[in-house]
């Protein structure tokens, strides 16, 4: 063996011992959250949301030549609440199976003083491709997406750093191989029975007491090694990974009683609540903050982006993640109600391909649903001098924008990916209620700004990066190539 | 810090000390002057048992159809629930696929689960009508307070799981690590029907019948 490979082998158990998030024995992991902490919300807008279509729509009498001919509003559909820079599209009454509970105006009401809306010309026209490209900036920070980068900054001693609950390219796994185990992504897809998974045998019919069975899993460590399995594959780092997540991550999150505070489901049994379940008969419980989170998220039992809005926010609350993305998948929420109600669109924003209009106001709505209802709990929560919500930001991730084009006065047309759009960013520590750049009111397409500055440049174009490298600013995230955005932090 | 990890870390100091070149090996001596012969990069030697064939081996070892295996809360299977923790895909929800690469944070506790669940499941049935699994075991009241006794009951347990769960017969180490089951933490002796379910949870949740 000479020095190089000495120095090699040196280097590598080294890295054994560091990639090892527990190195020297399993720091209980927080479940509580300190003043100085920060909270990221990736909301994803699958399938395209364009920007011209919800928080930044143009009069068909400001366009620039026929506006007929472009995807732009009458003046009965567009609403500016008073002290708002920004405007939005009022609910769009169209004879149709699919609908929405939510209301962009009412959004725009309530908090158009911390959102940004910021020019993107995005690389792909590829959802899946556009939407792995809208979490890693497009490969800008090494591959990783901006939740894993979160994570690897902040989230280290979190049971469950970064969860996801979305879908598409946008649970998609960063390309980095240095992102540590523990800052991938934890997915979700049936967030009111997540808490389950926290707890190896609480809620399940006709098992051995929790003590015997805890006693069991210590025990179970002494089988492996009487077998000659074990001897066999002692260098195998699945087993390791296996035998790792066994003795000590499923132990912390038992011990923090996650199943208790993460239980969004009422308790029928309780008397908590409607449409929920025995809980009590099973030995669990709702959470501590049952009644806060369904008065902004009634619908825990029957629509999925009350579920997730639900669980995102006691994820943060309770310290177990320091981001939480969620969103609408490609299929709509069947409500099976009398009225046959079908709440989103198939394949979610991209209907658009088949009424562009509709598609949109309904999805736009649908994420409405899941922006207020987070804020809200998030403004209800008390942290440090202020509340949750001064620390916390929320990116709607979406694939791309839409083709601008219309057949000539039409309400009901079919529209195209299109790589051109602007992104919604809302946090406190924004520079809110603000377009950064500027939109051509004869192609309705975005341009950037001046990223030192803030003032609009048509000659500055914004790519996927640019949105990456402001969060990572927010959350002191930092990386060769990280672009200047500081003009719009607060 | 895992043995692994300090057995490298160890190994790497070692072999720092030793001074060892390749001039020595080139030599022709007929010992290499390196004091240490490091592990060389080996290949993953295993597999994860994923969603299905974890649910085809339990199913079949324990004589259960994959839909008595386990359910969550009455409502749903714990494999629909935790299928991405499981391992498999999830084509038509999330878009996930195939599954994900690496076992994820909660995939040792879904597992636990719908193991615990199997192995209850199978033994409060063998233990009401003809047994197909615990055959000739009495899942009925204690287990004995003599430590013979119950140690001969856990043989017995353990001669019916083992070839059922991982395909051989259990070593005489192992059964004596299960009998060590057939009390609680008090030292009280727990009843047959729980000496029957954590043995089977125990044994059906190592790495041996996990992995492949």
């Amino acid at each position: 063996m000479n020095r190089r490979d000495l120095l090699k082998l040196a280097a590598a158990s080294a890295a054994t011992v560091a990639a090892s998030r527990f190195p020297f024995g399993a720091p209980r992991a927080r479940a509580e959250i300190s003043p100085s902490e920060k909270f990221l919300f990736v909301i994803t807008a699958n399938g395209g949301g364009s920007m011209v279509d919800a928080f930044y729509p143009v009069l068909e009498s400001e366009a620039k030549g026929d506006g007929k001919v472009l995807t732009t509003y009458p003046e009965a559909l567009i609403a500016k609440p008073s002290g708002s820079n920004l405007r939005c599209v009022k609910h769009v009454e169209k004879e149709s199976p699919f609908s929405s509970t939510g209301s962009l105006e009412a959004l725009l009401q309530s908090h158009y003083a911390d959102m940004v809306i910021v020019p993107v010309d995005n690389t792909s026209v590829n959802h899946v491709v556009a939407q792995k490209r809208a979490i890693t900036g497009a490969g800008i920070d090494r591959g990783r997406t901006i939740m894993e980068a979160v994570a690897m900054r902040h989230g280290e001693k979190k049971l469950l750093p970064n969860c996801n609950m979305a879908a598409g390219g946008y649970i998609a796994r960063g390309d980095d191989p240095s992102v540590a185990d523990w800052a991938r992504a934890e997915l979700i897809t049936s967030p009111e029975l997540f808490p389950l998974a926290t707890d190896s045998a609480r809620g399940l019919a006709g098992v051995p007491e929790a003590s015997l069975v805890e006693r069991a899993r210590g025990i179970r460590g002494k089988l492996e090694s009487a077998s000659d399995f074990s001897k066999l594959h002692a260098q195998s780092a699945l087993r390791r990974r296996f035998l790792e997540l066994q003795t000590k991550l499923s132990s912390s999150l038992a011990d923090a009683k996650l199943i208790e505070k993460l239980m969004i489901i009422p308790d029928s049994a309780g008397g908590v609540g409607a449409g929920g379940l025995p809980l009590t008969e099973m030995d669990l419980a709702s959470s501590p903050y049952g009644e806060k989170i369904w008065s902004a998220f009634p619908d825990v039992m029957t629509d999925s982006l009350h579920a997730q809005g639900a669980l995102a926010f006691l994820l943060a609350r309770y310290g177990v993640s320091s981001v939480v993305t969620l969103g609408p998948s490609a299929k709509p929420v069947f409500l099976n109600d009398k009225e046959g109600t079908i709440l989103g669109t198939p394949i979610s924003f991209d209907y658009s391909h088949v009424d562009h209009r509709l598609c949109q106001n309904i999805m736009w709505s649908r994420v409405a649903v899941q922006i207020d209802g987070l804020i809200r709990l998030l403004k209800a929560e008390p942290l440090g001098d202020g509340s949750m919500w001064d620390r916390s930001l929320i990116y709607v991730a979406t694939d791309f924008g839409r083709g601008r084009d219309r057949p000539s006065g039409a309400d009901t047309w079919g529209s195209a990916h299109d790589l051109n759009n602007a992104n919604l960013f809302i946090s406190p520590m924004l520079k809110g209620n603000r377009l950064f750049g500027g939109i051509d009111l004869a192609t309705l397409r975005f341009h950037g700004f001046d990223r030192k500055t803030g003032e609009a440049d048509p000659g500055v174009m914004l790519r996927e990066g640019d949105l990456y490298s402001l969060i990572a600013h927010v959350f002191d995230v930092k990386f060769d190539g990280r672009t200047d955005m500081t003009a719009v932090l607060r | 810090m895992s043995g692994q990890s300090r057995r490298v870390l160890v190994l790497s100091l070692l072999t720092f000390g030793a001074a060892c070149s390749s001039e020595d090996v080139r030599a022709g001596a007929r010992k290499p002057t390196c004091e240490a012969d490091a592990p060389a990069q080996r290949a993953e030697s295993l597999l994860w048992k994923r969603g299905s064939a974890l649910t085809a081996d339990l199913a079949t070892g324990l004589a259960l159809s994959p839909e008595e295996l386990c359910v969550e809360l009455g409502t749903k299977s714990c494999l629909d629930v935790h299928r991405v923790a499981l391992g498999s895909a999830d084509t038509f929800n999330s878009g996930l696929a195939p599954g994900v690469e690496r076992p994820l944070a909660t995939s040792a506790i879904a597992i636990d689960r719908v193991v615990l669940s199997a192995c209850s499941a199978r033994v409060e049935r063998d233990a009401e009508g003809e047994p197909e699994v615990f055959k000739g075991v009495s899942l009925s009241g204690a287990m004995p307070k003599d430590t013979k006794a119950a140690a001969g009951l856990a043989a017995d347990v353990g001669a019916l799981l083992y070839p059922r769960l991982l395909g051989r017969d259990a070593k005489d180490a192992e059964l004596a690590v299960l009998t060590e089951l057939a009390v609680d933490a008090q030292g009280a002796p727990v009843s047959r029907a729980d000496f029957a379910k954590l043995a089977c949870f125990t044994v059906g949740t190592t790495t041996e019948f996990l992995l492949y």
